[in-house]
């Protein structure tokens, strides 16, 4: 085949061939002629499998084309100008025994052309954890579902006849899901299904091309091709398996689609940030984790539909996922095979362990991998800050949104500078990001290259997270129209990967400051104040975007929301999907007069990102953090070092089951008090720990987290008990409202 | 202790005619790594009384041998029918995989083989010249007979392990993860 050379000469027909069709398996050629019949061929030795007539006998002599199609899932074949008195048909043609045992019946002139959709479909979207890999049963007149209900996949095939209709169906339903009369004038000639499945594309003789877009809901969710493979290869095992040995006859085929029909495979769910249970205490590094689950791991690491031969028990007559080995004759003749490796994946330990162990040192926005930033590595030392959540404390919250969402920026200093109020009318600061401890090695002042890596839960089985990485890249680019005098372009060149297959790439100017992106975008910031957001495929969504200063910080949700710091202070929060501004306002009042950094106007930030609640939460250098309020509008201090005497200062620590996006913040807070000097522990009356506990109550509203809102609460509570058991004298500002008295009251009846 | 440990065989495409090929899925971990490739072998034992029938269906190296889990696929011929006595064709027979290290067998698994006509007529009246193309084979996968042979895996450290091989075979049946002990024997009925 390489080599151009004609491999073989299928004789067979007695008039002229008018459509071939591959077997997507790979077992079989199809072809249809003008001697009205299909003739079915192996690939193995080009030998006849079968000869199939009789539907297109009355068909008219000659057409253009006969062309056929195979059905990605390999079941059936739809042949064309088929007639079954007194209607045109699409006779199909079922793999096995090659006989028409349905017809798409309704047009009024011959069929001219049938088309699968590339893809298979599935209604309800993958929730299910199990594909019986069972063929749709689908019978004229009624549809024959076999085992599970929604969650079958089918085929979609669009049909275009001489009677200048299109129509569309699903090998779900007995009827058509989309009849199209009036598109054209005359008789439909070709058809074809766009890539992603979703489109269909027409056109006819009369010289028109039109276009059909269909919606997820009207086709269903399409299956993505790991999973396709993995039903072609329940069905039918792999090739690759057998390597020498190909069908030899349809039978065989039945058996082996019998025989897998006995062995349930079951879907794995990929995700490893939901096999994260956020239950357990973040202090055990997360191999207890995976000692649940080692088995659907191996399954899902070597990528294979998981074959239950690996998870259980021997058992006999079972056809497994194909092994991947490599097979070799060694010098002296003996074959030699290299076997698959198999086994729990190592990234997801350096995933947990990196995620849940607080107690490592509390380096900020330092070299701490995130979570799914597997194979991320800025190369630049200088770029420690790329890491994109900086505190390792907040185990919780990455394991909440990590893997859908990636970020990264840069730390080279920007500085805000604030003017003073009594100077100029605009007050402009600037945002720098706070510096690492270690100091830099780098000479180099330019970033090399920047990266991150996002994990798509709807992936299904298949791990490899896409990257995107961006590295400066300087080319020189010839002036034309000058006297031959060549200059050095610095552009940046956006690479998105996944695994070792290129996405897509682009190249802008500027050099990349931030990286963001979710299943749904990525988004791209320069220093130069340009924003590029890019839909998931790379293509250019929106206009370059100008923020009028360098871009700082940025991070997105696992949707379309996408938050922004500029280095002057600006903060912006987008809707991508709806195109608007949903927040724009500045970090300007968080500008504390009383720092002695801000002499200059400088504000150091930590880290600026979307909080689980959807508003932004900011951490400045002194830990102290905030929340903008998007119903106040104004930033409101969740955590702060106010309290250093309360009892409870220290109470969420690392022990607690539940850490919430709070008491993370906290623990920064208290770690980096921790290390000031001359910081000593005080006895409080009580007032401290009360309005500590006040402000976390407050602040854990202010977040939505409501584990740590009702523990908050119930430390409160019990707090206020015991105060008023010493004072024994109600103070009513103590009280705040009534439900909180009912139970104070509860709790004083009870220590009684 | 054993450097290699199957973990688990699966016989692909059985049971089959007895000309097609054996397909076996052959799962193991390797505990320390290893310079030379594994020997792995498929026998066919033709006569129970007579050695000589034994037919090595396929011999394969696999490797290299490092520290993890691994799987493959061993594919092997079937045997010939010419080397088998006409009389020992139809019924039951073994058929031995087993896995060797610088030519010391060290695991051996053995399986009964049942060969008989697919069809009730010939099944009932067997032709006097048997009918090879119709008989079809039965691997009785769920009940392998798993033999350990200690043997020195890393010669070259000074042989402080046990002498090779059938000094003192372990055998145990249907559950290959029993570890090795020496001496322990429990027959399974089959």
């Amino acid at each position: 085949m390489s080599n151009g050379i004609c491999t073989a000469v299928l004789r067979g027909h007695s008039s002229l061939v008018k459509g071939v069709a591959w077997d997507p398996i790979g077992s079989f050629i199809a072809s249809q002629s003008d001697d009205k019949t299909v003739i079915i061929w192996r690939t193995s030795d080009w030998s006849l499998a079968h000869k199939t007539e009789g539907h297109w006998a009355k068909s008219l002599g000659s057409t253009f084309f006969r062309r056929l199609g195979w059905s990605p899932c390999g079941h059936f074949i739809t042949t064309t100008h088929g007639y079954q008195k007194p209607r045109h048909s699409a006779p199909v043609l079922e793999r096995g025994e090659w006989a028409a045992t349905f017809d798409f019946l309704g047009h009024n002139a011959p069929i001219i052309v049938v088309k699968f959709n590339h893809s298979m479909f599935r209604r309800n979207f993958a929730n299910s954890q199990e594909v019986k890999a069972t063929p749709v049963g689908w019978a004229n007149g009624a549809a024959a579902k076999i085992g599970g209900k929604e969650s079958q996949p089918y085929n979609v095939i669009a049909i275009g006849s001489q009677d200048r209709t299109i129509t569309v169906w699903t090998t779900a339903t007995p009827r058509p899901l989309f009849v199209a009369k009036h598109f054209f004038g005359q008789s439909v000639v070709d058809l074809s299904w766009s890539p992603d499945g979703y489109s269909l594309f027409a056109c006819s003789l009369d010289g028109t091309v039109a276009t059909f877009h269909f919606e997820a809901k009207e086709l269903g969710h399409r299956l993505s091709d790991a999973e396709l493979d993995e039903l072609k290869r329940s069905r039918y095992g792999d090739a690759r398996g057998r390597q020498s040995n190909l069908a030899e006859s349809p039978a065989q085929l039945l058996l082996e689609a019998a025989s897998a029909k006995q062995t349930t495979s079951k879907k794995v769910a990929l995700d490893v940030q939901e096999s994260q249970i956020p239950a357990k205490p973040p202090v055990e590094l997360g191999l207890t984790n995976k000692s649940s689950e080692p088995q659907n791991n191996d399954g899902k690491k070597s990528g294979l539909a998981a074959s239950d031969g690996l998870n259980k028990a021997m058992s006999s007559a079972r056809i497994s996922s194909p092994v991947k080995q490599r097979e070799y004759r060694r010098a002296d003749g003996r074959k030699r095979i290299i076997p698959e490796v198999v086994g729990v994946p190592i990234q997801q330990k350096n995933i947990s362990s990196n995620a849940q162990s607080p107690a490592l040192d509390f380096p900020v926005g330092s070299s701490d991998r995130r979570k799914n930033d597997n194979g991320a590595v800025p190369s630049d030392v200088g770029l420690r800050e790329a890491s994109v959540r900086g505190t390792v404390g907040r185990s919780s919250d990455l394991k909440e949104r990590s893997g859908v969402t990636a970020r990264a920026t840069v730390t080279d200093s920007l500085v805000i500078e604030k003017v003073p109020v009594s100077a100029a009318q605009d007050h402009s600061i600037n945002v720098e990001k706070s510096g690492s401890m270690r100091p830099s090695s780098s000479t180099a002042s330019s970033s090399t290259s920047l990266s991150i890596s996002v994990f798509d839960k709807k992936e299904g089985e298949d791990m490899t997270p896409v990257c995107l990485e961006a590295c400066l890249r300087e080319h020189a680019m010839n002036d034309i129209a000058g006297v031959g005098h060549a200059c050095m372009m610095k552009e940046t060149e956006i690479v998105c990967t996944k695994g070792s297959q290129t996405l897509w790439s682009d190249r802008i100017s500027g050099k990349v400051s931030v990286l963001a992106g979710n299943a749904n975008f990525w988004a791209v910031g320069c220093e130069d104040g340009c924003l590029q957001v890019y839909t998931k495929c790379g293509r250019r969504a929106l206009p370059t975007m100008m923020m009028g200063s360098a871009a700082t910080f940025i991070d997105c949700d696992e949707s379309w929301k996408l938050l922004l710091v500029t280095k002057k202070g600006s903060l912006y929060l987008w809707d991508l999907f709806n195109r608007n501004c949903l927040l724009h306002d500045s970090l300007a009042s968080l500008v504390s007069l009383d720092l002695s950094s801000s002499a200059k106007g400088i504000m150091k930030v930590i880290s600026v990102k979307l909080s689980k609640s959807g508003f932004p939460l900011v951490v400045l250098a002194t830990r102290h953090a905030f929340l903008f309020d998007m119903s106040l509008m104004c930033w409101l201090r969740v955590a702060d070092d106010c309290f250093p005497a309360s009892n409870f200062a220290s109470s969420w620590s690392l022990g607690s089951i539940h850490t919430g996006e709070l008491a993370a913040l906290q623990v920064d807070v208290r770690k980096y008090l921790a290390r000031k000097p001359g910081w000593t522990r005080v006895t409080d009356d009580g007032v401290q720990t009360r309005a500590h506990l006040e402000a976390q109550l407050a602040s854990s509203l202010a977040l939505k987290s409501p584990n740590e809102y009702r523990q908050g609460l119930l430390s409160y509570i019990r707090f206020l008990a015991r105060i008023m058991f010493s004072i024994r004298l109600l103070d009513p500002s103590i009280i705040i409202n009534q439900s909180l008295a009912n139970y104070t009251y509860l709790c004083l009846q009870r220590s009684r | 202790m054993s450097a290699v440990n199957i973990t688990n065989v699966t016989v692909l495409d059985n049971p089959a005619s007895f000309l097609s090929a054996f397909q076996f899925e052959i799962s193991y971990e390797c505990l320390t790594p290893l310079k030379d490739d594994l020997e792995w072998k498929l026998i066919y034992v033709g006569s129970a009384e007579d050695e000589t029938y034994d037919q090595l269906l396929e011999s394969v190296l696999v490797g290299p041998v490092n520290v993890g889990n691994y799987r493959f696929v061993l594919q092997a011929d079937p045997p010939d029918p010419s080397r088998i006595r006409e009389e020992d064709i139809i019924g039951v027979t073994v058929l031995l995989l087993t896995c060797s290290y610088l030519g010391q067998e060290f695991i051996r698994v053995g399986y009964y083989v049942n060969n008989d006509y697919d069809d009730e007529q010939l099944r009932e009246e067997p032709p006097p010249k048997v009918l090879i193309e119709k008989v079809q084979r039965n691997i009785l996968s769920d009940k392998p007979r798993v033999t350990k042979f200690p043997i020195n895996f890393h010669p070259e450290n000074g042989g402080n392990e046990e002498p090779p091989p059938s000094d003192q075979p372990v055998e145990n049946d249907g559950n290959e993860e029993v570890p090795a002990s020496p001496n322990q024997n429990e027959e399974q009925d089959p």
